[in-house]
């Protein structure tokens, strides 16, 4: 017992505050439920603080750098004097705090009581939350576990988060490296050179498969490598990180490829090895509430997100790949309306899947390989950015829409290479999930000259209709 | 009862193709079909890729095989080592673990396309609101394109769950959620929702299919109107009892309401005929063969009574008796089933006052009897205990007016009323 040790009785509390968690508090104290929401770090989770939100700042800033080139082409002369790495932190680290207050101002409005620190349970019922100077026992009637998920460290490899380092802490470099190592060629991994190389910084990246992106198709790997030198530069497949050597003030990757060993040295290295939920969830004594983590490191859930346990949900990161935001917001509604006694539930038939590379790659459904294998007859239709006025008038014409639709003519599944193709997924997904045929968006006038009309354009493509190519 | 009356019901009639001998009915029981939306069913993230492949470079080491093989094992998600064989993994023992592996279960990334494959055709607000009505959508046969279940196929299932539309989705569903059940461990599911699926799937006998087929289109072919009208039968029941013992086998009311109807037929020939629409003319037919439906285990059937106004009493009460024996025991040959010229279904002996009974189609009507029974009917002012059954009368309004077939009733009344004069006519 800790001296001052209250107890406090509540209707839902929830473990962790990223987009699952917070969404989880607010949809139940707008239902009319009492909430508290625990979080043992920054308000906002992963998404915010330490992954999306920052990241996509530092994206957008790296672009103007680029940009500078083309502006004296079209006549706007002018040059770039010198990054201030400095100035973009901060501003990047305004942009999350902006939101970051947003969130915490959401919550005060609904009435979510914040607690900060580490929750952990003692029973079916009881959660004790660890504060900073003292404790609190939390009585609850159903508990939402929104634990999220941290970077998964390589053997060999551990954080020591001076030289080898995770992306959280890649977000957060003072100043622009020369050269820096990247182990693992997925999305987290291929953003960090988006990012750095527009700023002059030399990566090299290390993947253990035989390409990057592996699970993006081939063909939008190949298209994205040939439009953007940088995907293609200094990249190791087939290769498998060792250690790493301290040499001076660089850090050396010893990394076998084949039978020959490679040394990959740069000021720093980035283990984007993926993320794991375990070891959050290990902190959390689930045992006493009677919960199990799976085989695959997560809680498994039904559809409305319940627990083996009726009271216990959960959600995000926590309950199973993909580790996405947006997938963990719509666990969230459905969570926070399940523990209100409505009849929500995770039936969503597609999560769209964003990359923030240049271009940028947005996917949704099924690709080319996967209708092939489950319809007898496909329909695909392209259709290429060179093409859309659009992208013309802003210089952007690397990249392509496709789509993919079964004999019947319905839409199975969406693939956008290009500029804003993050934007141009909403709209994809959202006519998938509307179970649209390929007329359905062929025929809907989308306005003009837009980026989503190569969406428009791709259906008509495959419907054989195509006007403009 | 008589034996007899035990067999001459059903509520309906139709015409049987064959009389043969159906298979066992084969019964399939599904325990839960529940679509499982909620799983990993997307292609990893590249995160957990990465994961998989950091993983099985540190036991790859250990497994000897060719890249090409080492790719495939990959492509197919599978962990070389759990593979085991002595030496180098050949391709071919890849793919014999993979066909294993998927047979056991397939909750490996393979299984995306499979998930999706039963994915429910609905707008997400239509799903929402199947869930805020406590409906299973995965019951629901969408009336919009390709199988899109609408708001409004969830609001009509919600009031009659039982249409044949929606069962018929469910059947085509048996296959693949069969699969899909054993091949995936389904998440825990509430006892609520898996109880909503514990439903029996029983193929239909070919009579039933039969018999449905000929509803539909008798129902949604002939505009029907059912007639009702009660007959006091209290001296055809004297008669009968007094005829009883001199006749075998049993004599029933029937022999004698099939008279009582050929008569009136012979009046008003249109409810002994056929429409035919195309050629735009009436068909009046001058024979009298009637379809007597019965009630047997394995459905409903309707033998014929060729030249029912050739036939005594007697004759009738014999051939129904045999007819009836044969339809329970499969045994009436295919002409001893064909369409004939009107029908009468007697639920009656089952139970039910006045029904509404669908026509036997191309024919014109037909005649659905009620109980028989004791009812108080007032008599010169008077209420005295009677013998009375109604008659329901079902006709195709297209070949007969109103007036016509209360008409004929009335003289089918007055048949039965004044049976003794009615068989003297004959």
């Amino acid at each position: 017992m800790v001296v001052g040790d209250i107890e406090t009785g509540t209707d839902v509390v929830v473990i962790g505050s990223g987009p699952g968690g917070y969404t989880a508090a607010i949809r139940a104290a707008q239902e009319g439920k009492d909430v508290i929401i625990i979080e043992k770090e920054d308000i906002g989770g992963t998404c915010l603080n330490r992954g999306c939100i920052p990241a996509k700042a530092l994206i957008h800033a790296s672009k103007f750098h680029e940009d500078i080139q083309h502006w004296n082409e079209i006549g706007i002369k002018a040059e770039c004097e010198h990054v201030n790495f400095d100035e973009i932190q901060e501003w990047k680290q305004d942009t999350v705090e902006k939101l970051n207050s947003g969130v915490k101002h959401i919550l005060d409005r609904e009435g979510v009581e914040v607690m900060n620190g580490e929750a952990k349970f003692e029973d079916e019922e009881t959660l004790r939350v660890e504060e900073a100077h003292n404790a609190e026992t939390v009585k609850f009637e159903k508990a939402i576990i929104a634990t999220g998920s941290q970077p998964i460290e390589i053997p060999g490899l551990e954080f020591e988060k001076e030289k080898i380092i995770s992306s959280k802490e890649l977000l957060n470099l003072e100043e622009v490296p020369e050269e820096i190592v990247v182990v693992g060629g997925g999305y987290i991994g291929m953003e960090a050179v988006t990012k750095l190389a527009k700023f002059g910084c030399t990566v090299k990246v290390v993947e253990a498969r035989e390409r990057v992106l592996s699970n993006f198709q081939e063909d939008i790997v190949s298209r994205l490598k040939e439009m953007t030198p940088e995907y293609d530069d200094e990249i190791y497949t087939s290769t498998m990180a060792q250690k790493v050597n301290y040499e001076e003030d660089k850090a050396v990757l010893i990394a076998e490829q084949g039978d020959e060993t490679l040394e990959i040295s740069g000021d720093y290295v980035l283990v984007a090895a993926g993320r794991t939920a375990k070891p959050n969830l290990e902190k959390i004594g689930l045992e006493n509430a009677g919960l199990e983590i799976n085989e695959e490191g997560f809680l498994n859930v039904d559809e409305q997100m319940k627990t083996s346990k009726e009271n216990i949900l959960a959600i995000g990161d926590a309950i199973g790949q993909p580790m996405l935001a947006h997938k963990a917001y719509r666990e969230g509604d459905v969570a926070g309306e399940v523990v209100s006694g409505k009849p929500a539930a995770f039936d969503n038939q597609y999560i769209p899947k964003a990359m923030y590379t240049d271009p940028e790659v947005g996917v949704a459904g099924m690709n080319p390989e996967e209708a092939e294998e489950e319809f007898d007859e496909v329909l695909i239709g392209e259709f290429p950015l060179e093409a859309s006025g659009r992208a013309l008038t802003t210089n952007k014409t690397n990249g392509f829409c496709r789509v993919i639709a079964s004999g019947d003519k319905k839409l199975q599944g969406v693939q956008i290479v290009g500029p804003r193709a993050s934007d141009t997924l909403a709209e994809a997904t959202l006519a998938l999930e509307m179970q649209a045929y390929l007329d359905d968006i062929a025929n809907t006038i989308h306005a003009h000259p837009t980026f989503p009309e190569v969406l428009q354009e791709a259906c008509k493509d495959a419907l054989d209709k195509s006007v403009h190519i | 009862m008589e034996p007899g009356d035990q067999v001459e019901v059903g509520e309906v009639i139709m015409e049987l193709e064959t009389g043969e001998k159906e298979e066992d009915e084969e019964t399939k029981e599904i325990e839960s079909q529940e679509p499982d939306q909620y799983q990993q069913k997307e292609e990893e993230e590249d995160e957990k890729v990465q994961e998989e492949s950091v993983e099985s470079s540190n036991s790859s080491g250990d497994v000897l095989a060719l890249p090409k093989v080492r790719k495939k094992a990959r492509d197919k998600g599978v962990d070389l080592a759990s593979i085991k064989t002595n030496e180098r993994i050949t391709e071919e023992e890849l793919e014999e673990y993979i066909l294993e592996t998927d047979e056991d279960d397939s909750a490996s990334g393979q299984s995306s396309s499979e998930d999706k494959d039963s994915k429910v055709s609905a707008t997400p607000s239509v799903r929402k609101l199947a869930r805020e009505e406590d409906v299973d959508i995965s019951k629901v046969n969408g009336s919009g394109r390709g199988g899109k279940v609408t708001r409004q196929d969830i609001l009509d299932y919600k009031e009659n769950p039982s249409k044949p539309g929606s069962e018929e989705k469910s059947d085509n569903n048996v296959d693949k959620t069969c699969k899909k059940h054993s091949s995936k461990e389904s998440k825990t599911s509430s006892s609520k929702r898996s109880n909503r699926n514990n439903v029996e799937h029983v193929d239909m006998s070919g009579v039933k299919k039969s018999t449905a087929e000929k509803m539909s289109e008798s129902r949604f072919t002939a505009p029907h109107v059912t007639h009702v009208d009660k007959a006091d039968v209290t001296e055809l029941k004297n008669l009968r009892k007094e005829q009883q013992e001199s006749v075998e086998p049993h004599l029933t009311y029937l022999p004698f309401i099939i008279k009582a109807v050929e008569d009136a037929l012979k009046e008003y020939p249109a409810l002994n005929g056929e429409i035919d629409m195309e050629k735009e003319e009436m068909l009046y037919k001058k024979y009298y063969d009637f379809n007597i439906a019965v009630d047997t285990d394995n459905g409903l059937m309707i033998p014929k009574i060729e030249d029912v106004d050739d036939k005594s009493i007697v004759d009738l009460a014999s051939e129904i008796g045999s007819k009836a024996e044969k339809a329970k025991n499969r045994d009436l040959s295919p002409e001893e089933l064909e369409n004939g010229t009107f029908s009468i279904t007697n639920l009656g002996v089952v139970g039910g006052e006045e029904f509404t009974p669908i026509i036997n189609y191309p024919q014109t009507a037909i005649l659905g009897i009620g109980r028989i029974g004791e009812t108080a009917e007032v008599i010169g002012g008077e209420v005295e205990p009677r013998t009375t059954v109604k008659l329901s009368l079902s006709y195709d309004h297209r070949a007969v007016d109103g007036a016509e077939a209360a008409r004929f009733i009335n003289q089918v009344i007055e048949n039965l009323e004044n049976p003794e004069e009615m068989l003297l006519k004959l």
